[in-house]
């Protein structure tokens, strides 16, 4: 008979393991100090209200494209994540691929920004940043990336504003909100948005990571955890891992009225997908991005499932469509080995083929 | 004297509220510091953690209890498995029934995990809920009938006179506050089911590799298998139409609780002479237009600006010839149509604004 094989001996070592890491790790992280995060050199160079466009400031001497580009980030969670630490950064991986990079940071909205819409939003910050920066290199085009939410706004504004934007990244941007395999899309579904919406004002970011938490909620508030215990004992790893903590539970609250039109015209009534969304004055109809598109997407997405990123190619007049799929998850392709090493090298090479 | 209306009833309705945090404190203490009696792994660690926690910065004491009660789930777990997996080595060899040891493991597992897993979602919600709202937490199913019982025909009677319409307010308080806790315990139901059929998933993926003789090597990996199965049937139960319905009557009953409660603090307030919710939302909202107008009106003047410089571009006189001399007396040249623009810089909102980034939260 072939015996178990935790034997009381091995159980044991597990156990003094266990909590052998967690006496080391208790000590790092008393010496871990300040959980630093952004680390590109930047320099704020436009602000309305909480929104702020920084700009990246590129190395010396360094040969760059003569068309900046912005990004635009969810207004979920923080932007430093582009940005998370030296050897983690896709805004560094862009500059190094001779790209001149602007971000724009939303900031955190409170409950006197309640009344802000998509329109504010895309027609208003996002317009008036894209006109600082042509008028500030005096080119009539800028190219623009959009991150999760920030692509799909990307790719609204760019249906909207054609005229001014050359090239259009889009990173694990949602575009069809119906597929069969969207959690995110099935569970609101049946929520009364409006009533949300009156009921709080602005959608608290405590409750956007409850909802996050909940579609995994073993792995994301147990196992995770017990990872963590095993890599306590490394001081870099266990900063790595509290520099992560920091930014996935550093949630600005949503702006109400954005909330409540982002939720109803995209994940309710699909309607980049169906048609008829207008925002402002303006027809979002995505027949108009005939710009040349890049859209990066994630194999492994539980946020933005491949499927929800990749009809894009066929709702868009653009001649010019290609795709990278990455083989990993929805944060994994900002953060990972992988990613850093592939991702922005491969945005920066189909940039800078469209000068 | 006579009594305030109601009065009787919001007694009775603190009471319920008190009767139910009396019944959850006892469910967490059950689950929680009661979960693991007699586990030599969880009761070291305990003792370790008790001994060392004064030293720990404070920063990171929430931290560490966190890791320290995941390590207690997982060893408690753990062990009561490798127990069993003996237990049943011992029968397989003596041709015994090992499934049914096995099953009788499961059977007292089943109680620990349900309630301490079940617990996860309602935990972080009931926090959420109260740290958002300090509305109250979630009822007991049993405090909830009794209220329902009782309480549910004085709700619906109609109110009267000069205070009609807030006893109506007070009534829909009340009624919506029963939905919500109502909605609650069918979301506790439902995650209840979604854990022991996960409990389920892992006595068969226990019992397929014990029949193929491949054990588990660690305590860890008995605990990556109770995640995998908790996770793959909570992935399927979440798509379908039960959890749905359980998981937006929650959110939305509560919203109807919340939006009732704001509206009689803004009552309160305003009855205070202080500003309230409402009005600042007024204000709000008149601010955010005149925002949008502004800007409107302000991309209006940079376009005209625009249409007279191309004006006084095109209708600017062209040079005269230098060669021939006026035959005529010397006048003074007419005025261009347009003013030249001087050379003041032109206020952008680049320039208007200040470059320096604001304090971030």
């Amino acid at each position: 008979m072939e015996a178990i094989k935790i034997t009381p001996e091995k159980a044991l070592e597990e156990f003094q393991q266990f909590q052998a890491n967690l006496a080391k790790g208790l000590k790092n992280l008393s010496e871990i100090g300040e959980i630093e995060s952004g680390v590109t050199p930047r320099e704020a160079v436009y602000q309305e209200d909480k929104m702020v466009l920084y700009h990246y400031q590129p190395s010396r001497g360094k040969q760059l494209n003569p068309t900046p580009l912005l990004i635009v980030y969810a207004l979920v969670n923080r932007p430093y994540m582009a940005d998370l630490q030296e050897d983690r950064s896709t805004i560094r991986g862009l500059m190094d691929a001779g790209q001149d990079v602007y971000l724009i940071d939303w900031g955190y909205p409170d409950q006197a920004d309640k009344f802000l819409n998509l329109d504010d939003y895309l027609n208003g910050y996002i317009d008036r940043c894209v006109d600082f920066m042509r008028k500030r290199y005096d080119v009539g085009r800028i190219n623009l990336l959009g991150i999760c939410q920030g692509g799909t706004f990307s790719l609204c504004y760019s249906a909207m504003h054609p005229d001014k934007i050359a090239n259009l990244v889009t990173m694990v941007t949602p575009v069809d909100f119906k597929t069969e395999d969207n959690v995110l899309s099935r569970w609101i579904q049946n929520i009364d948005v409006d009533k949300t919406a009156d009921a709080l004002g602005n959608l608290s970011g405590d409750m956007l990571n409850y909802t996050f938490l909940s579609l995994k909620p073993m792995r994301l508030t147990g196992q995770k955890y017990l990872d963590m215990v095993n890599i306590l004992a490394d001081p870099k790893q266990a900063k790595n891992f509290m520099r992560m903590e920091k930014w996935i539970f550093d949630s600005p609250d949503q702006a109400g009225q954005a909330w409540r039109e982002f939720c109803t015209c995209f994940y309710k009534q699909n309607k980049l997908v169906e048609g008829g969304l207008k925002i402002g004055d303006y027809e979002v109809n995505l027949k108009n991005v005939t710009m040349p598109v890049l859209n990066v997407y994630a194999t492994l997405d539980h946020l933005v499932p491949p499927a929800a990123s990749k009809v894009l190619k066929k709702l868009i007049s653009s001649e010019d469509y290609e795709e990278i799929e990455f083989p990993g998850g929805h944060i994994g392709i900002y953060v990972s080995g992988r990613a850093q090493k592939e991702i922005p090298p491969a945005i920066g090479k189909w940039l800078e083929a469209r000068r | 004297m006579q009594t305030p209306p109601f009065s009787a009833m919001f007694d009775q309705w603190q009471n319920y509220q008190k009767s139910y945090m009396d019944a959850w404190q006892s469910i967490a203490e059950s689950s929680f510091a009661g979960k693991q009696p007699g586990n030599p792994w969880t009761e070291a660690l305990d003792k370790w953690w008790k001994g060392l926690s004064n030293q720990a910065p404070p920063e990171s004491r929430d931290l560490f209890s966190l890791l320290v009660d995941q390590g207690k789930t997982f060893f408690d777990m753990a062990s009561a498995i490798k127990g069993s997996m003996h237990e049943a080595m011992q029968v397989k060899s003596n041709g015994g029934d090992w499934e049914k040891v096995i099953r009788q493991t499961f059977d007292g597992l089943r109680s620990t995990l349900a309630v301490g897993t079940t617990s996860f979602p309602m935990e972080l919600w009931h926090k959420f809920v109260i740290e958002r709202f300090q509305s109250p937490g979630d009822l007991i199913p049993d405090v909830i009938k009794q209220f329902l019982g009782t309480e549910k025909q004085i709700l619906s009677t109609p109110g009267i006179g000069l205070s009609r319409e807030k006893q109506q307010q007070l009534q829909k308080l009340a009624e919506q506050a029963t939905q919500y806790q109502i909605a609650c315990g069918e979301f506790i139901e439902v995650q209840t089911k979604i854990v022991n059929l996960a409990i389920d998933l892992l006595q068969k993926e226990i019992c397929e590799k014990f029949s193929c003789s491949q054990y588990p090597e660690s305590c860890r990996a008995v605990y990556d298998l109770w995640v995998d199965c908790y996770e793959e049937v909570y992935a399927d139960a979440v798509m379908q139409p039960e959890y749905n319905t359980a998981y937006s009557d929650m959110v939305n009953s509560l919203m109807s609780l919340t939006l009732t409660y704001r509206e009689l603090q803004d009552d309160t307030l305003e009855a205070c002479g202080m500003p309230s919710r409402r009005e600042l939302d007024t204000l709000h909202q008149r601010f955010q237009e005149e925002r949008r107008e502004k800007y409107k009106m302000r991309a209006d003047i940079e376009s005209l600006r625009e249409q007279v410089k191309q004006l006084a571009e095109n209708t600017r006189p062209a040079p005269e010839p230098k060669a021939e001399k006026p035959v005529v007396p010397e006048t003074k040249p007419a005025s261009p149509a347009v003013p030249r623009r001087t050379a003041t810089r032109r206020r952008t909102p680049a320039a208007a604004k200040s470059t320096t980034p604001p304090s971030t939260k």
